[in-house]
């Protein structure tokens, strides 16, 4: 019974936390819609994977304002911003920096890549050969580079938005699963409705082009992430959790399933309690609801499970196995 | 591929003067090879069977050639005999239509030590009328040694006036088999929708105004088992029963499974069934409380439960009187 009342006492100070920190997010999102209409749902993930260092992978055509969205949010954070466009010539030390020798001091001298910056973006990121892919996910799974013989710490918060364009894949290197797996989230971007097209055209071709301006602190963010990690989650929403990704798994329940190769791993179970406890921190709530895990698990899961042949052949998608579930497991 | 008549004999020989479980394993072979579910003929090492047994006019039914000889070993190079070349006789004649192709194929055993291979050639042969076919002596050639089979009766039935009409035969096993299995799968149907009916009917008004007791019965232990854990006083209990009870009534309004919903969820489909503002408020802040206990572990205050049960209370009295209706 103590242990209730101990675990209610900080649940009610992460609770108070998250209402205090509700007004500078709402701030922080109306400065991002002073530039970006519409696109709320990629808005409030990239604001979730900032809150709980996760990598967001987007996919969606171009021209949908993905980079504009990277770099608003950059912008408002006074977060430094590094737009990385990944080619078939890009090599490892273009990322990550080399070391280079200094004629006059007869030294040489580390020179850091662009990785070194709170938010990257790596643009159409299956362009580039394994080995640089493969570097920047080393980069984001240890958020650490070594060059030469020294390895240097990534500053926080690291998070890296790659983009990936699901069309013109001829001379793309498409990332392995176990690489796409080390994102928290994979979003798509699609196309805006009419009337907010209207707004974006009004707003891009005014005299003035729209900008943000910085509303929060790199400080605020690391308390931010702190405070999420405090949210709450109940054994029993735990457990929901684990049954969700379980279930991506089975293969004898029906048919939608049976055309699953590989479910979800554990890590993905990792990233839905996070992402659950950024959505709970949204709302201003210290504990977490199922509805919490609903909400964010179609983009948590969606690139971490694989479709048979069988199954691609029947037209079941990642998307349409993850909606069976979410309708299949019951809810505590 | 050369054999001599003698070793084809000393193959027969072999094999008759073996041990008698070698004799038996061979014979196995040789009764597999030959006389599984047909009609056979036999003359020395080579036989001829016709498989089925009682073949149906207009099916088709094999005519199967089998052959054994023995397989010679020198070191360790196993020589084994080819695939007899067989002389089919002119079948149209009596009656009997070859289909295209034919099919063969060779099984080593070992008999005693020594290795007998049995091979074997078929044709497909279709009757078009019923009665008895006089299938004449078949010459096998075994490398240069001709071999003959003896003669070999097929009677060919007529087809039933299912088949007649069309549909494949069936033995009767399965004629009957398909029908109860059928049978007894719609039964099970029946009674799956039969439960379903009975449990979704429970606890509601009966068209003529009734309740179904049984339900009423359940519903009202529920609600004394909540009225119950309001008085001990402790939260989580209390709102975990409460929740349940609210959630079900809500799942028989809006016409869902409420185990795989979220309070969103719900709440969303009591929204889009146009439910009374006031009444929708109250079950909210009543759901959201018990989800701040439930997950939250969280508190709530004597007044709320009072107010919480009393809501439940109401909930399933309306339920009861309008049979899950919305209220609207």
């Amino acid at each position: 019974m103590s242990a209730i009342t101990v675990t209610q006492e900080q649940i009610d100070t992460t609770s108070r936390r998250a209402v205090e920190a509700a007004e500078q997010i709402s701030r922080l999102l109306a400065e991002i819609h002073k530039v970006m209409v519409a696109q709320e749902h990629l808005v409030e993930r990239l604001v979730m994977a900032l809150l709980t260092d996760g990598h967001v992978l987007l996919e969606g055509v171009p021209g949908l304002a993905k980079t504009l969205a990277v770099r608003t949010l950059a912008a408002c954070v006074s977060a430094r911003f590094a737009r990385i466009q990944f080619t078939p010539d890009l090599l490892p030390s273009d990322l990550i920096g080399s070391v280079v020798y200094n004629q006059h001091t007869a030294q040489f001298l580390v020179r850091h890549g662009p990785v070194f910056a709170n938010l990257i973006l790596a643009d159409e990121i299956n362009r580039a050969p394994a080995k640089v892919q493969s570097a920047l996910l080393e980069a984001m799974q240890e958020r650490q580079v070594t060059i030469g013989d020294e390895t240097f710490p990534l500053p926080a918060p690291f998070v890296v938005l790659a983009t990936q364009n699901p069309i013109e894949q001829e001379g793309t290197y498409p990332l392995p699963e176990a690489q796409v797996d080390r994102f928290m989230f994979k979003v798509l971007v699609t196309y805006p409705r009419r009337d907010d097209e209207v707004e974006i055209v009004r707003r891009m071709t005014a005299v003035e082009e729209p900008h943000a301006e910085a509303v929060v602190s790199p400080e605020f963010i690391q308390w931010a992430k702190q405070t999420v990690r405090q949210v709450y989650v109940d054994d029993r929403v735990l457990g929901y959790i684990v049954d969700l990704v379980a279930a991506t798994r089975s293969s004898r329940r029906n048919q939608a399933v049976e055309l699953v190769e590989y479910g979800a791993s554990p890590r993905a179970a990792i990233w839905l309690a996070h992402a659950a406890k950024a959505s709970a921190f949204l709302a201003g709530r210290g504990y977490v609801l199922p509805d919490d895990v609903k909400r964010v698990a179609l983009d948590v899961l969606r690139h971490r499970i694989i479709i048979t042949y069988e199954g691609e052949a029947e037209g079941v998608t990642s998307e349409t196995v993850v909606s069976e579930v979410l309708e299949r497991v019951k809810v505590p | 591929m050369t054999v001599s008549w003698p070793r084809a004999q000393r193959g027969f020989a072999e094999w008759r003067a073996a041990k008698p479980f070698a004799r038996r394993a061979a014979a196995v072979v040789l009764a597999a090879a030959v006389s599984v579910g047909g009609v056979s003929a036999q003359s020395g090492n080579v036989a001829v069977e016709a498989s089925p047994e009682q073949p149906q006019a207009g099916e088709g039914f094999q005519l199967i050639v089998t052959c054994v000889s023995q397989a010679e070993t020198s070191g360790n190079v196993l020589r084994i005999e080819g695939s007899p070349r067989v002389f089919w006789p002119d079948l149209a004649s009596i009656g009997l239509q070859q289909a295209p192709g034919d099919r063969s194929s060779t099984r080593i055993s070992s008999v005693n030590g020594r290795m007998v291979t049995v091979t074997q050639q078929s044709i497909v042969l279709i009757a078009a009328q019923p009665g008895y076919y006089v299938i004449p002596p078949i010459r096998a050639d075994l490398g240069n040694v001709p071999m003959t089979t003896a003669t070999l009766t097929v009677e060919v039935v007529s087809a039933s006036s299912e088949d007649a009409a069309g549909v494949r035969a069936r033995p009767m096993r399965r004629r009957w088999v398909l029908p109860a299995v059928v049978a007894g799968i719609a039964a099970f149907g029946i009674l799956v929708v039969a439960v379903v009916i009975g449990r979704r009917m429970g606890g509601r008004a009966m068209p003529d105004g009734h309740v179904d007791d049984g339900a009423a019965h359940t519903t009202a232990r529920a609600i004394a088992r909540l009225e119950r854990l309001a008085e001990q006083g402790d939260a989580r209990p209390f709102y975990h029963s409460l929740s349940a009870i609210v959630r079900e009534q809500l799942g028989g309004m809006v016409d869902r499974d409420t185990s795989r919903m979220t309070t969103g969820e719900l709440l969303a489909a009591c929204r889009e069934r146009a439910c009374d503002p006031q009444w929708l408020a109250a079950i909210e802040e009543c759901l959201t409380t018990a989800d701040r206990v439930r997950f939250g572990a969280g508190v709530a205050t004597c007044a709320d439960s009072a107010r919480h049960l009393g809501l439940a209370r109401t909930l399933v009295a309306a339920s009861r009187r309008r049979g899950h209706a919305p209220l609207a």
